[in-house]
């Protein structure tokens, strides 16, 4: 028998724009020891299934359909009462942001003590007693010691162990742990999600594991349950799945995804339009508006689940032997040989943030955001800036477009050293340096229609008249994929792919020979990411700028970007083709990075993934950072010369940097432990 | 924690100095001389006039003068009152406990009033409740205190004679000068927790807590209730100087001895050493308590502890 | 918006502006004329009955608006326009002259309203003149310190570096983003303020520092029929209570601007609203309003 049994879900909440139904007939099975992924986009219901469970839903929702049998008992027919005494003893559940989810004005402590004495009849020391063990069960380092500390106190992994920890005082049957990692960091997601999976098999629990992201189910769920509009669209085991998606959703979900295997001159499959908002639904199948299969049937008519182990809800399923590649989709012409002029020089560039000290009179210390970057951007090509946050990427891609001044070095464009230039010089340059920024929603002016906005850059230049810039604008919104009537209208009634479109016009209205991409699709939906990447290669073939992408996402640099350097603690550590970095990384961050990295293909092989965690620990602070080679303290390979000598950064092979005393050699992925 | 109150100390300093500065500046900025003033009616000779301005030492350079003046404020001197010839700092500190007193009641009545409502508002927004105290704050915030007064003593005095409005020493005839004035600020009190509350109850450890099974009063007590009563000390320290004031002039109204009287004939009367000192004792009355308040919050959210001393 | 809303809106502007310049049409008796019947409640001839001296209060509470509005509207209107001189000043200017400024505002801080105020009056004398210059100086520092740290705030948005980064300079960038957001603040700062300007001008009458008798002024209106309480509540009754209409119009007004004129980020925008409003109610209480 299940642990958690799920039939004909419906739950339903009064917003002020009606009556929106975002769970509806949702059905799944979770067994003891075993993780059931929940996958889906926004707006798929996936949160709110999980919200349903433990019936803690937003004002005005209700549920109204189906049943929840937990144990055998059935949850929907519980009072309130009975239900909080359900809630955090026998279902708990994580949430995604750790760092709002513990109280900030109260310690470790005393959260976790009173989840225990909330269920269990206990004394203040046994609770104290149990905070400590199970603080110890999550990894917590000297747990005794942080029961005083506030959260404020801790990094973001360590909040969420903390937050697992409170979920795990009352030993739970089902744990639900709703984007338990996207918060987080790739080397800290692989820690928190190992730990999780440890403790399923350890505790014998069943974990319900929401997320949007298909590494993640991939790697450490067992069976999958596919969302969309509010419903389960495919359901199988993990391996099933990856291997024959039978749902065109879930197909063209997998062929949307940047990953490893792609071929970097294939265009990423894209699914037009965006996820459906739950209001007003048409009839017939949710997916049908974006699908590339559908037929009059999916229009009328709303398929249902069927299948015995292998369920899906599609009239013209895939069928089901081989994935989709990407290749079927499109391939792009073999991109030409970059022109190998160099456009942008960083020579040894270092910028300091400085932090006044918590001591009055002490000297105030500096935060060293870069140091000692040297680096030359081809014309024409893209190159792709990689690490965890805290790294100096953002910082490194500012100083690109003079938004910060290095320190000391120089950062020099055409040959002109851009620090030593006058004002008013510098003020033209920047018409060949321009930004896209990561949250578009909060770099477009709210005031401003979007064709102020994309003429902006055009009329603080001074370039052309009236109606030239208006001819542009409308230029750029169709070479962006927006319809002419968007120039009226205000950014904050377009969606963020839409959005991001619009930035996108707007960093080219001056013809930019640079474009600085600041985590150009982190916000969006991965669906809606594919149609955004694809748009950015399309434009730099038409216009032929060159692309500096800055991203925490190692396999979407991978697909868009020609280079690849990795960045650590403010040090470029590895710079190379993306192939080459991927394949046979030089440095063990970047081994370790890309193995914590969790794929869709490892769901193939999964033992040979073998679960390594990649990079242990976390990163040091860059107040005071490890002398030598900042990773030392992380790196299986350290040795003495590590911390003394600090390492360069030297081609190893041909046009493939290595900054590492100890570089790995072989091409194959070595297991860092 | 001690070098959270070390920086907040630190950055009071600089306030109470420009507070004794602008008290010293009044003396030059009030037309008229201050001699001429204390001789007024005297029909005082020139010379007369010239030996007072000595003796006050009016003739010395400024800087000399806003010494002598912070010397004097250190050792705990406020001057001479230019009318009855006492030093000031004793004319303020008889007159001042019993202002005090209505100024504190005031506070407590603030406090015991706005925030029970703004909590129990901000429970559950949009009830019959949330809406009688939602009224109660935009009508409380509106009525001045001054005319409430009058209503609450025509009532209850006047028609009832529940409660004397005059002074009889007692706590009984605290109630409606204290009511009075700390209506308004109840008013602000439930607003600003209220919000909070609202706020706090959508945060993400609210939801976490619940997801633990916690109740909606354990909620409350437990989670919420420290976060929301921040703004609400925070609000009572900063307003401390508006409700001296305001307690100074409900005094009158009531006809209490107190501060109000005595400062306000000493305004009009052009009175400069006691409006000087006024100046400076409410001025660093206000920082200390801020820095009172600063110290509570501190200890109430751990994060300010620390924003303070980075 | 409920259109309900914006028609009581714009019957209390109209109003509000015949109160302002010409009381005479909803008032036909001379405020100042004295008759023989003392002290008459309230009847047909006389709305809101008569005073001791047989004036009617009905005329001196429809004549008694301008003394108020004028000091309320005018000093609220120096207090902004010197504190956003201050607060941008403050906001913009590198870190020294920014502590000297702030901690200058900071003392003035230190003082309560009222007491600046009668200083001023002290020095400068009373009338309606003196209640805008008191209220002007006495509201300025917390204008400031709301103004100094939106600047501040906003100089960092996003959309204020996307601007540098295409080469607009900054008197444009001031002038096309930064002034505009900041603006919408202070209006909605101001139209809240206000409700605190007639509180303080009605105190400082009341005080018997506003106009000079018999000229009719709420606040000394309320002050005189104090004394004749207990048999003619009518007297202080009326002025009160439009003293009270008065600031609930202000404050309702107040939180309607700040949702029309920023409907989209409500939310958002009212939560750091609320927390620069704290600081604001130093002085001018309480214009931090719940965004439910």
């Amino acid at each position: 028998m299940s642990l958690l049994e799920v039939t004909g879900l419906r739950t339903e909440i009064d917003t002020a724009q009606g009556r929106i139904r975002p769970v509806d007939g949702v059905s799944f099975a979770v067994r003891a020891g075993e993780t059931l992924g929940v996958v889906g986009e926004s707006g798929s219901g996936k949160t709110m299934t999980g919200m349903s469970i433990m019936r803690l839903l937003p004002p005005g929702g209700s549920i109204t359909g189906g049943s929840i049998r937990l144990d055998g008992r059935e949850l929907t027919e519980l009072d309130e009462p009975a239900m909080r005494k359900v809630r955090g003893s026998e279902l708990a559940m994580i949430f995604q942001d750790p760092m709002t989810s513990l109280n900030p004005v109260r310690t470790i402590g005393s959260q976790l003590r009173e989840a225990y004495r909330i269920h269990v009849d206990s004394s203040r020391a046994a609770a104290t007693a149990r905070a400590t063990e199970v603080l110890g069960l999550v990894g917590m380092p000297r747990p005794r010691e942080r029961l005083d500390d506030y959260p404020h106190q801790l990094s973001g992994g360590m909040r969420q162990r903390v937050m697992i920890a409170l979920g795990l005082m009352c030993d739970p049957k089902l744990l639900i742990a709703d984007e338990p990692t996207t918060a987080l960091d790739v080397s800290i997601q692989a820690q928190i999600l190992t730990l999780i999976d440890d403790l399923k098999s350890q505790l014998s629990m069943g974990v319900l594991l929401i997320t949007h992201d298909m590494g993640v189910i991939s790697e450490y769920a067992d069976r999958v349950a596919v969302m969309y509009g509010g419903q389960v669209v495919e359901q199988s085991g993990v391996h099933e799945l990856f291997e024959r998606p039978r749902h065109r959703y879930t197909e063209a979900l997998l062929a949307a995804m940047p990953t490893l295997e792609l071929d970097r001159n294939a265009e990423l499959a894209t699914i037009p339009g965006s996820p459906p908002k739950l209001l007003d639904l048409a009839p017939g199948c949710r997916f049908a508006p974006r699908c590339a299969f559908a037929q009059d049937d999916c229009r009328s008519a709303d398929p249902s689940l069927i299948g015995g182990d292998h369920l899906h809800a599609c009239f013209h399923p895939a069928d089901g032997r081989t994935r989709t590649t990407a290749a079927d989709v499109g391939v792009r012409e073999a991109a030409e040989p970059r022109g190998s002029d160099s456009l942008v020089q960083l020579f040894d560039v270092h910028k300091r943030f400085g932090v006044r000290s918590r001591r009055p009179f002490a000297p105030s210390r500096a935060v060293q955001a870069v140091s000692g970057v040297t680096l030359t951007i081809a014309a024409g090509e893209t190159l792709g800036i990689v690490g965890e946050s805290g790294c100096g990427k953002t910082t490194l891609g500012r100083m690109l477009v003079g938004l910060e001044r290095p320190t000391s070095g120089s950062v020099s464009f055409d040959g002109r050293d851009l620090s030593v230039q006058s004002r008013s010089g510098f003020r033209k340059r920047r018409r060949d340096l321009q930004m896209m920024f990561q949250d578009s929603a909060a770099a477009l002016d709210p005031r401003m229609t979007v064709a102020a906005l994309i003429a902006e850059p055009l009329v603080a230049q001074g370039v052309g008249t009236r109606r030239e810039r208006r001819r542009t604008v409308a230029e750029l919104l169709a070479a962006v994929g927006l319809p002419p009537e968007a120039a009226e209208r205000y950014p904050h009634e377009f969606s963020g792919g839409q959005r991001q479109r619009i930035a996108m016009a707007r960093a080219l209205a001056l013809r930019p020979k640079v474009i600085v991409a600041d985590e150009p699709v982190s916000a969006l939906d991965v669906s809606v990411q594919a149609q955004i990447l694809n748009l950015m290669r399309s434009l730099q073939e038409r216009y032929g700028q060159t692309y500096v992408v800055i991203s925490h996402d190692l396999s979407l640099l991978k697909y868009l970007a020609d280079r690849i350097g990795v960045m650590y603690l403010g040090r470029l550590v590895e710079l190379g083709a993306g192939e080459d970095v991927y394949s046979a990384p030089r440095h063990p961050y970047t081994a370790g990075l890309i193995k914590a990295i969790p794929l869709p293909e490892s769901a193939k092989n999964r033992e040979a993934a073998a679960r390594s965690t990649g990079l242990g620990g976390e990163l040091p602070s860059a107040i005071d950072p490890p002398s030598g080679c900042h990773f030392r303290t992380r790196c299986p390979l350290a040795t003495e010369r590590c911390a003394t000598e600090v390492p360069v950064l030297k081609p190893s092979d041909g046009l493939h940097a290595v900054a590492c005393h100890h570089p790995l050699t072989t091409h194959v992925l070595t297991p860092v432990r | 924690m001690l070098l959270f109150v070390v920086r907040r100390l630190g950055a009071a300093i600089p306030v109470v100095i420009g507070i004794t500065l602008i008290a010293f500046v009044l003396v030059h900025v009030v037309p008229g001389d201050p001699a001429k003033v204390i001789l007024y009616g005297a029909n005082a000779s020139p010379e007369q006039i010239a030996t007072l301005r000595q003796q006050l030492g009016l003739d010395d350079p400024l800087w000399r003068q806003y010494a002598d003046f912070a010397v004097n404020l250190v050792h705990g001197n406020l001057g001479t009152s230019f009318l009855t010839q006492t030093p000031v700092s004793h004319e303020l500190l008889s007159r001042a406990p019993s202002t005090l007193i209505l100024t504190a009641t005031s506070m407590l009545v603030a406090v015991l009033v706005g925030v029970p409502l703004g909590l129990v508002a901000g429970m559950r927004p949009g009830s019959v409740l949330d809406t009688v105290a939602r009224w109660i704050s935009f009508a409380g915030v509106a009525v001045p205190y001054f005319f409430l007064a009058l209503l609450l003593v025509l009532l209850f005095s006047v028609k009832l004679h529940l409660l004397s409005a005059i002074d009889d020493g007692t706590a009984k005839s605290l109630v409606l000068p204290a009511v009075s004035l700390g209506w308004g600020y109840a008013a602000i009190l439930t607003r600003l927790v209220r919000g909070r509350v609202i706020d706090e109850l959508r945060s993400d450890y609210v939801k976490s807590a619940r997801a633990r099974g916690s109740g909606e009063l354990r909620v409350l007590l437990r989670q919420v209730l420290r976060n929301s009563s921040v703004p609400a000390v925070t609000t009572i320290g900063l307003q401390f100087g508006n409700i001296l004031t305001g307690a100074a002039i409900t005094e009158v109204i009531f006809g209490r001895a107190g501060l109000g009287s005595f400062l306000a004939t000493s305004i009009t009367s052009k009175n400069i050493p006691v409006v000087q000192g006024a100046v400076v004792v409410i001025g660093i009355a206000y920082v200390v308590i801020n820095l009172g308040v600063d110290l509570i919050v501190g200890a109430i959210d751990p994060r300010t502890r620390q924003e303070a001393a980075a | 918006m409920s259109r309900l809303k914006w028609v009581v809106l714009s019957l209390a502007v109209l109003l509000v502006l015949l109160l302002l310049l010409a009381p005479g049409v909803l008032a036909h008796v001379d405020p100042v004329a004295t008759s023989d019947a003392h002290l008459e409640g309230p009847s047909g001839s006389h709305l809101f009955g008569t005073d001791l001296l047989g004036r009617d209060v009905y005329s001196r509470t429809v004549y008694g608006a301008r003394p108020v509005l004028v000091a309320s509207f005018l000093g609220v209107l120096l207090a902004s326009a010197a504190g956003v001189a201050i607060g941008v000043l403050g906001g913009v200017a590198p870190r020294w002259i920014n502590a000297v400024v702030m901690r200058l505002v900071d003392v003035f801080l230190a003082l309560p309203v009222l007491l600046i105020a009668l200083i001023l009056i002290a020095t400068a004398g009373s009338g309606v003149r003196s209640i805008v210059l008191a209220i002007g100086i006495a509201f300025t520092p917390g204008f400031a310190r709301v103004v100094e740290s939106s600047v501040r705030r906003l100089r960092k948005a996003e959309y204020v570096e996307a601007a540098r980064v295409f080469g607009s300079t900054t008197l444009r960038t001031s002038w096309r983003h930064l002034l505009p957001n900041l603006l919408t603040e202070v209006v909605v700062l101001g139209s809240s303020a206000i409700g605190w300007g007639i509180l303080t001008a009605t105190t400082l009458s009341f005080l018997g520092l506003g106009v000079r008798l018999p000229a009719p002024d709420w606040g000394s209106d309320l002050a005189a029929g104090a004394t004749n309480l207990a048999d003619a509540w009518w007297l202080s009754t009326f002025p009160g209570l439009a003293i009270m209409a008065t600031i609930l119009l202000a404050n309702f007004s107040g939180d309607h601007l700040m949702r029309v004129l920023d409907p989209r980020a409500g939310i958002r925008f009212g939560r750091s609203f609320r927390r620069l409003a704290i600081r604001l109610s130093r002085h001018g209480g309480d214009i931090a309003h719940e965004s439910a």
